[in-house]
């Protein structure tokens, strides 16, 4: 995974759908995209992955039964519980239909947006993702941009500083003439 | 002939163009659809309204990527009496009718499969 593409993971027990978004994503080649059917195996990939996703689409209703016990909400705020992570990595969470409690707990435990699957819910997932993306590529330019002004602050005092024992030192040989 | 009780204008939407994707799609619906039904038979059997409710949810996305909007209705209003426990005593009724919309879609379905 270079650092331009975008790293996507799509957690949907909904197989219709998951293959839909998928299909629909899979036409952006920027995206590095890794899909997951519960709750668990994505928290499973999620810690042991080096570097994280950049993205999370993530199912709200998952279902929950005896061998899936992990709902989006708490997949959601298992991503948002280690501060450093949780800053790094969007999640944009997806319901069925309208619900005000599903959109508010969603945002409140950190979601980037609430898409209702509805016919808009792919433009709006990929306006999310173009949106996402080009905060990312910002960021990493004001960091870069931070590095160089640092670089440079360096430099500066060096120089300075070189500059500064050379008029002493011509100066004090001055003196002893 | 046109289709009567299916409308595949959104699955060609979200194909975009792609034959094979259309099929996967179309076969996933006809495999795993009755699957649903049966399970959500066995659980209003055992009076699982609350499974019943959460099954109805799931079936509305399926039913919704073949255009049967009658039916995805349906399974909003089976959704609603299953999670809220509301006229439960009608969701035997509305299982018969989804059963035979499902049956209806899937004929269709199976001729589109034969086009493609």
């Amino acid at each position: 995974m270079s650092g331009n593409r975008t790293s996507v993971f799509i957690v949907e027990d909904d197989e219709m759908f998951l293959k839909s978004v998928q299909h629909n994503l899979a036409q952006n080649r920027s995206l590095d995209i890794r899909v997951f059917s519960d709750g668990e195996s994505a928290i499973k990939a999620f810690d042991s992955a080096d570097k994280k996703p950049h993205v999370v689409i993530l199912d709200y209703f998952l279902s929950t039964d005896n061998t899936s016990k992990k709902s989006g909400l708490d997949v959601l705020k298992h991503i948002k519980s280690e501060k450093k992570i949780a800053k790094k990595v969007e999640v944009i969470m997806l319901s069925g239909q309208e619900d005000v409690e599903v959109a508010v707990s969603s945002v409140e435990a950190g979601a980037y947006d609430y898409v209702v699957k509805n016919r808009s819910a792919f433009l709006r997932v990929q306006n999310d993702l173009k949106r996402i993306t080009t905060l990312r590529a910002k960021k990493q330019e004001n960091k870069k941009l931070r590095t160089f002004i640092i670089f440079l602050s360096i430099l500066l005092a060096v120089l300075a500083f070189v500059s500064l024992i050379f008029t002493i030192d011509t100066t004090f040989f001055g003196l002893l003439g | 002939m046109a289709n009567q009780y299916i409308n595949l204008e959104y699955l060609n939407e979200v194909a975009l163009g792609n034959l094979e994707f259309k099929k996967e799609m179309l076969q996933t619906f006809v495999n795993k659809t009755p699957q649903s039904i049966i399970q959500m038979e066995q659980a209003l059997q055992h009076e699982d309204f609350e499974q019943v409710g959460k099954i109805a949810h799931q079936l509305k996305t399926s039913f919704s990527f073949v255009g049967m909007d009658a039916t995805v209705d349906l399974c909003k209003r089976m959704q609603e009496m299953g999670l809220k426990k509301i006229d439960t005593h009608l969701l035997s009724e509305c299982l018969i009718i989804l059963k035979n919309n499902l049956n209806l879609g899937l004929k269709e379905i199976d001729n589109e499969l034969n086009t493609i």
